[in-house]
């Protein structure tokens, strides 16, 4: 006999928390992004994350200085 | 580490061009469907077929990879008998952090997660994505409290996507 599956279909409760968080989002950066292709938001969020690595860096050194 | 300033471009060509079989999940797949989260890695799921992980052992061999957070000097060998014993891999590499995944909770395997799939066309490649709501559902599986507001910003999305009438997929 075939193992009976164990799997759990996904509900899509509306979890308190997840709305609490959601009051913070910043609608206009998304509104923002999805007028971009796929490309121009990947490529976006690459510079964005070298900005972010750069920035690191700065403080890094200047903490040493 | 790479310093690129098109760092996601460099890792999908990479493994598109060997002809990797996977699908973008985490932070890069919600980067593409429209988040404005910064994320540090690709995270994708990899087909555990032996071609395929040798083409995975191919895309990577030269890019010095290793075990994120390990001791340096541990007798790491990228080869195909250390994937094919292990099945999730978070590594370093020359080119940022890969993280290889076998199987996602909720989403399963590569051949599982493949029809909660789209393929995107970017840098000139065509690379499988995770839908939205799939890859909402597998932030809720993982049950990370750090996750909370990725999952806020990644409903807030859906519904701008409903509300706008933007093409998802584009």
């Amino acid at each position: 006999m075939a193992e009976e599956s164990q799997h759990v279909p996904f509900t899509w409760a509306p979890s308190p928390v997840i709305e609490t968080y959601k009051k913070d989002v910043d609608r206009t950066l998304l509104r923002e992004n999805l007028k971009l292709t796929v490309e121009e938001r990947l490529t976006r969020g690459s510079r964005y994350l070298a900005s972010v690595k750069a920035l690191r860096r700065s403080v890094g050194r200047t903490s040493d200085e | 580490m790479s310093d690129s300033n098109d760092i996601f471009r460099e890792q999908l060509e990479i493994l598109c061009r060997a002809g990797v079989e996977f699908i973008v999940i985490g932070g890069v797949a919600a980067l593409a469907h429209g988040a404005a989260r910064v994320t540090y890695d690709l995270d994708i799921v990899y087909g555990r077929s032996r071609d395929n992980i040798d083409r995975l052992i191919d895309a990577l061999k030269n890019l010095e990879p290793y075990l994120r957070g390990a001791p340096p000097g541990l007798p790491f060998r990228w080869d195909a008998s250390t994937i094919e014993h292990g099945l999730n891999f978070t590594l370093t590499t020359t080119k940022g952090p890969f993280d290889l995944l076998g199987e996602v909770a909720a989403g399963g395997t590569f051949d599982e997660l493949v029809p909660f799939s789209t393929w995107k066309e970017v840098y000139g490649f065509r690379c499988r994505c995770v839908t939205l709501p799939k890859l909402i559902e597998l932030k809720v599986a993982a049950g990370r409290p750090k996750d909370f507001e990725a999952i806020a910003e990644l409903e807030a999305l859906m519904e701008e996507i409903e509300r706008g009438g933007y093409a998802p997929e584009a």
